[in-house]
């Protein structure tokens, strides 16, 4: 008979419960190690990343005050329901003269009913009966009565004084009509256009000359190009105003098109640089085949070089749709004619509390280039890795 | 169909490195000659100057009587074939083969015409819609030749276009790139740095080394007759065994001197080379293929030798015995150099070709004869055939 010892060292311990959580932990950590805690630190900056987008997305889709409260909501319409508030007429300067009598007549007449409703903004959720015993009409005994406030809203409702919508698409057709971004944004496009066209033919044409020819005077054309791509834009601004002024190119788009372009010819090392890779082979047989150097240049070089002339187009595309500062030296005098940057700066004057409205407006700016982004996704991702020229 | 000459033709890069040096060459009419040479030999380099793609420093191109040194390519109505066949990757195998018509604006019924036909003489009529990088090498060589075939030019030049195939292909593209010239009957300039290739295809082969055209002759000329070391070395696979020595007089023959032994030379190589006396006292340079290795038989004009294999290789049909021969051998550079022939001190290998029913082992003796009827001599400073 064996000796019974009060710890039978035969049988496994079994953890007590602190024992088993640190062992069940430490497993957890032993079989997926990092991925955890790096996908959550990558989930959080991605998110603080995408918050901008998030935001001016949100916001206008917001009624004007909502996007003006102070209370920070990424969801519109979350809170703000019913009752949110009048809806103000917006028009734009430019129509003054035309609708001079229309917009008296909605200052006046709508004025005072507005007034005191844009001050009682409900920033809650709101029923029916919640509106009523807020804002409900008293009857002759003095309560409130919910049918009244019932037909009430619904009388504002069709006034259009009160919105019902959770969220304002209404917003991007203001700014879109009334506010003329449409001509803005035809404006852009044009410009747009015009310069990739234009970069990518020069810088083309100029990247394969400094990549297959020898001339007289190529350093010197190389040192210019290089001075021009590193010199910071910020710091030549004076005299390219002054540049601009006195060759009268403030007076129309051409000016901007080739201030855009001009900015854009950094592009020409990464043509150079790719044309250097294109084997000579491939040229040599198509001379004896019988091409000249123009015609080889465009039914076999530039063909061949389709993922970098996509690069330079994107690099021109973004630098045209974007730029701000000589589009706006050049379009201060004529308000029809300003590409989308200088049109939302401009609602700095009239609609500068109009949060809801400018974001629409950088809605429709930004639009474009996530569409492009979307499609072509892996192609930007090489070109940034390949081409390492800033912007 | 044009001849192509060359007179005096020469090719100096920036830094004064001549890379051609007084290159002279009649190309008759249909003729398909092929320039063959080791690495940086220049053959590449005439070639191109032929093409137009390089420019002429010195001397005179004619094609058909016509200088032609400042033509540019464009034309010049001759087709290349590159190395890398250089077809247009971003078109289709149909593009491809127009191209060079629609450069010429033919019209678009001939050109489709053509290009059809063309399609159909190498078997490419699948292939047509296909871009290049969905072709496999042979595939592609055959675009290649398409698009120089479609133009009927004045001549073709060829640039190593078998080099980038395997060796099955390579042979039965050799023999289809000789049939078609042979129906075109169009002048060609071939480039390879394969002697087999050359001796094979050509009907006359010039041999360059360091940018000189050393012999052009017919092949099997080439190959009886080497002007020097280099073209006997160069041209046969295995190459020709050479060894120093020094000639002295014996009997009514002569006899060479190698370190550890004395060759017997009978009188019956004055026939081939008369000047021989000459060189009595003086070190010369002998020569012998691994075909002039037999097995020992007493014929006269042999040299009875007993040697040792160190490596034997069966082929099958043959076999290749590698053994020491007492001599000083010489090896021949591909880059001609100011000094001499780099000395072996030790003994070095000589290569015997053997038939495939003799079986020798390695480390038994052996008693080969060499067949003096079969000696090349050479003179040992400059390596020209005495």
């Amino acid at each position: 008979m064996e000796s019974q010892s009060s710890e039978d060292l035969r049988k496994p311990k079994s953890p007590g419960k602190k024992n088993l959580f640190w062992r069940r932990l430490r497993g957890w950590w032993e079989r997926t190690g990092w991925t955890l805690p790096l996908h959550a630190g990558l989930l959080f900056f991605g998110f603080l990343n995408i918050y901008p987008f998030l935001w001016m997305a949100s916001t206008s889709l917001k009624t004007g005050s909502e996007a003006k409260s102070e209370k920070e909501i990424l969801v519109p319409g979350l809170k703000y329901n019913l009752v949110a508030e009048a809806e103000p007429v917006y028009w734009d300067e430019r129509d003054l003269h035309e609708r001079q009598e229309e917009i008296l007549e909605i200052l006046w007449s709508e004025d005072e009913r507005r007034r005191s409703f844009n001050e009682t903004f409900v920033p809650y959720r709101v029923t029916p009966r919640e509106y009523a015993v807020q804002f409900g009409m008293r009857d002759e005994e003095g309560n409130r009565n919910i049918a009244t406030a019932r037909e009430e809203l619904e009388e504002l409702r069709e006034m259009g004084i009160v919105s019902t919508k959770r969220w304002q698409t209404e917003n991007y057709r203001v700014v879109w009509t009334d506010l003329r971004f449409y001509l803005h944004t035809l404006t852009s496009f044009v410009i747009t256009v015009a310069v990739v066209v234009i970069t990518v033919l020069t810088s083309s044409m100029l990247g394969y000359a400094l990549a297959k020819f020898q001339f007289p005077g190529k350093m010197l054309v190389f040192g210019l190009l290089i001075l021009g791509a590193v010199a910071p834009r910020e710091a030549v601004i004076i005299p390219i105003f002054h540049m601009i002024q006195s060759l009268r190119l403030m007076e129309g788009l051409w000016g901007m098109v080739l201030w855009l372009s001009a900015i854009s010819i950094g592009n020409t090392f990464l043509m150079a640089g790719y044309f250097l890779t294109i084997p000579k082979e491939v040229e040599e047989s198509a001379a004896v085949d019988g091409a000249g150097p123009l015609r080889t240049f465009f039914t076999i070089s530039l063909p061949m070089a389709k993922p970098i002339v996509m690069t330079v187009g994107l690099f021109a595309f973004l630098n045209a749709w974007n730029d701000f500062l000589i589009p706006l030296l050049c379009t201060m005098a004529m308000p029809d004619m300003q590409p989308l940057a200088v049109a939302i700066y401009s609602f700095r004057g009239a609609h500068q509390d109009d949060w809801h409205l400018t974001s629409s407006a950088a809605a429709i700016m930004v639009v474009p280039v996530i569409l492009i982004f979307l499609f072509c996704q892996r192609q930007i991702v090489n070109s940034i890795a390949v081409g390492a020229v800033k912007g | 169909m044009a001849t192509i000459e060359l007179e005096n033709i020469r090719k100096v890069y920036p830094g004064n490195t001549v890379a051609v040096q007084d290159l002279n060459l009649q190309i008759a009419d249909g003729e398909f000659l092929v320039m063959v040479g080791p690495s940086g030999c220049g053959k590449s380099t005439a070639l191109r100057m032929i093409a137009g793609l390089e420019k002429i420093s010195g001397g005179e191109l004619r094609i058909d009587g016509e200088v032609v040194n400042d033509l540019s390519p464009q034309r010049r109505n001759i087709s290349m074939v590159f190395q890398n066949y250089a077809l247009y990757p971003h078109m289709s195998v149909r593009a491809n083969l127009e191209f060079p018509l629609k450069m010429r604006n033919m019209s678009k019924g001939e050109i489709t015409t053509k290009v059809n036909e063309l399609a159909r003489l190498l078997s490419l009529q699948d292939l047509l819609h296909r871009k290049p990088k969905a072709l496999s090498g042979g595939q592609r060589q055959r675009v290649a030749m398409g698009r120089a075939l479609v133009r009927d030019p004045v001549a073709f030049l060829m640039d190593e276009p078998l080099s980038n195939l395997d060796a099955k292909l390579r042979v039965q593209m050799r023999a289809e790139i000789g049939a078609l010239q042979r129906k075109t009957k169009t002048t060609t300039v071939y480039v390879t740095h394969d002697q087999v290739e050359a001796m094979t295809m050509g009907e006359r082969v010039a041999v360059m080394r360091g940018g000189i055209l050393q012999q052009v002759a017919p092949p099997q000329e080439l190959y009886e007759k080497p002007a020097n070391i280099f073209v006997a070395a160069f041209i046969g696979s295995p190459s020709m065994n050479l060894f120093r020595g020094r000639l002295e007089r014996q009997d009514q023959g002569f006899s060479l001197v190698l370190r550890d032994l004395r060759l017997e030379i009978d009188r019956s190589v004055l026939e081939r080379y008369p000047s021989l006396p000459e060189y009595v006292g003086k070190e010369i340079v002998l020569g012998f293929r691994p075909e002039a290795v037999r097995m020992s038989e007493d014929l006269p004009g042999a040299v009875e030798l007993e040697v040792v294999p160190e490596t034997v290789e069966a082929l099958g049909h043959e076999k290749m015995i590698y053994f020491s021969f007492p001599g000083e051998a010489v090896r021949v550079d591909v880059e001609p150099s100011e000094e001499e022939e780099s000395k072996e001190v030790l003994t070095s290998l000589a290569v015997g070709r053997l038939p495939g029913e003799v079986n020798p082992q390695m480390g038994e003796s052996l008693r080969l004869s060499l067949d003096s009827r079969k000696f090349y001599f050479f003179e040992d400073s400059s390596g020209m055939a005495l």
